[in-house]
């Protein structure tokens, strides 16, 4: 790497975790660079969530570091970081999407109460500004504008997925966490929602991790692949090197294991 | 490195490719061996051979899509010479942005998305402004007479050969220094065969320096200035 290019968004090394003595995470090192959408493929019980966990700050790691870039340019060591700091961190420069809608969301609150809560958070006070702000949210992620005070009780599963992204990039954060954020939703439902993912994450040049098990969102969605197997990364890549030409054998097995449509 | 002169664009060195499949046993399959060629700007060099000679894969490695099992690749990006072969993925996303495009043999639908969007992207992606992307995508949908009323229609339902040229048309939007092209007219009539023609040796007027695969005789003698025999390049297996 050349002293021109900026130091990584995100930077894990030799992360591992156990839980009882089973490790879930065995020594992952990864980077992520400012606009990069990394994807985390495997499937259940691979390591892929836990390492997701770990990356946001949800989990604390057994060993290894992870290091942030400020918006001062000045990478942060994040177990070194006061508490209130890191939350504040998570608050704004991150967001975190949720494939269950109803862990991101507060569903006894309003549409426009769960997206100007994150604003409120960045220091935003002006109910009138809050609400404007908050009814062009619901509009990028096409939820009629005359739903914002209804409660995501009142919402389908795709927009409350969708409503669940505005409150996330309300505060222009830098980087998104993704749980398998299509998960559980119909296929149609699904394409729109990957369609707008896709969409805001090119407009606002987000950084991204994405955690799925479903090789068509990474590809759709991802620039690189990481893929995990027992808690160990097996492979990794360009997303359409990893997926056309995968190299370790249960790569092969995944890729080889996909119904065509 | 080996002085190049300024008009080479692509180099290709003992470049070689075999698959190994772990669900099959770990069955080797050789591709290819020592494949050597260099394209200079504004040539047009067409692979050619029997099928199963290797070809396709010999472009997907030259677009980093397959994972070369030896050799070099270099590319002319800018001001550098990068080999696809070792560059870290990042630095092939820039190179696939900013230097080298592909035209595969079909469209990869994204869903929602109008075809005239689609064929805007690479060149949103490449830096060119919003409206000027825009201009440049309807001038070749126009040319490769693809219905206006169609432009803001998702792909999805359109015919094969209309997928094909919003296809073609999202290659050439790019207006890349290099395009590889993987049998681009296969599924055309004639006269978007000869629209395709056209925007090749336009692009080729302009220095881009083309790799393809024709197996359209006419086609290939009109845009190739080289054929290189793939089969010359076969694995050779010892008796």
């Amino acid at each position: 790497m050349n002293a021109n290019t900026p130091a990584p968004l995100l930077e894990a090394r030799s992360l591992s975790k156990s839980y009882g003595g089973r490790p879930a995470c065995r020594q992952v090192s990864l980077s992520l660079d400012a606009g990069e959408v990394l994807a985390i493929v495997g499937e259940s019980g691979s390591g892929k969530s836990t390492l997701l966990n770990l990356l946001s700050g949800r989990l604390v790691p057994d060993t290894g570091s992870i290091r942030y870039r400020m918006r001062d340019g000045v990478a942060r060591d994040l177990a070194r970081m006061p508490e209130a700091e890191r939350r504040l961190l998570a608050r704004t420069d991150w967001g975190f999407v949720h494939q269950d809608a109803a862990l991101g969301l507060r569903m006894n609150v309003s549409a426009g109460g769960n997206i100007g809560e994150r604003l409120m958070a960045v220091g935003g006070r002006h109910y009138g500004d809050i609400r404007a702000t908050a009814a062009n949210w619901l509009t990028r992620v096409e939820i009629a504008v005359d739903r914002i005070d209804d409660k995501p009780t009142a919402y389908s599963g795709g927009m409350r997925q969708r409503l669940q992204i505005a409150r996330n990039l309300v505060t222009s954060p830098r980087l998104v966490f993704m749980d398998e954020p299509t998960g559980g939703l119909d296929v149609s439902v699904q394409a729109r929602l990957l369609d707008l993912i896709r969409g805001l994450v090119a407009d606002l040049g987000l950084a991204v991790v994405l955690v799925t098990h479903d090789l068509a969102v990474a590809r759709l969605l991802s620039h690189r692949i990481i893929v995990m197997k027992e808690g160990h990364v097996i492979e990794s890549g360009l997303t359409d090197r990893v997926l056309d030409d995968p190299q370790a054998p249960y790569t092969q097995l995944l890729v080889s294991s996909v119904l065509a449509a | 490195m080996s002085y190049l002169p300024n008009r080479v664009a692509l180099v290709v060195e003992d470049l070689g490719k075999s698959f190994t499949l772990h669900m099959h046993g770990g069955a080797r399959l050789p591709v290819v061996a020592n494949v050597g060629f260099a394209v200079q700007a504004g040539e047009c060099v067409v692979l050619g051979g029997p099928s199963g000679a290797g070809k396709s894969s010999i472009l997907k490695m030259l677009y980093g899509n397959y994972l070369a099992g030896s050799g070099h690749i270099r590319v002319r990006h800018g001001a550098d010479m990068v080999d696809i072969v070792d560059a870290e993925p990042r630095m092939v996303l820039d190179v696939r942005r900013r230097t080298l495009g592909y035209v595969s043999q079909f469209l990869r639908v994204i869903p929602r998305v109008p075809a005239i969007e689609i064929v805007a992207e690479p060149a949103l992606a490449a830096g060119v402004a919003h409206d000027v992307a825009h201009e440049r995508a309807a001038g070749l949908l126009a040319a490769l007479n693809l219905p206006e009323r169609l432009w803001k229609l998702p792909p999805a339902t359109f015919s094969g050969g209309e997928q094909q040229r919003v296809n073609i048309a999202r290659g050439f939007a790019g207006e890349h220094t290099i395009l590889i092209l993987d049998e681009p007219t296969a599924s055309l009539d004639a006269a978007n065969r000869e629209a395709v023609i056209g925007l090749i040796a336009a692009r080729k007027a302009a220095g881009t320096a083309f790799v393809g695969i024709f197996h359209d005789e006419d086609v290939r003698t009109r845009v190739a200035d080289r054929i290189i025999d793939v089969s010359a390049f076969a694995v050779q297996v010892a008796a």
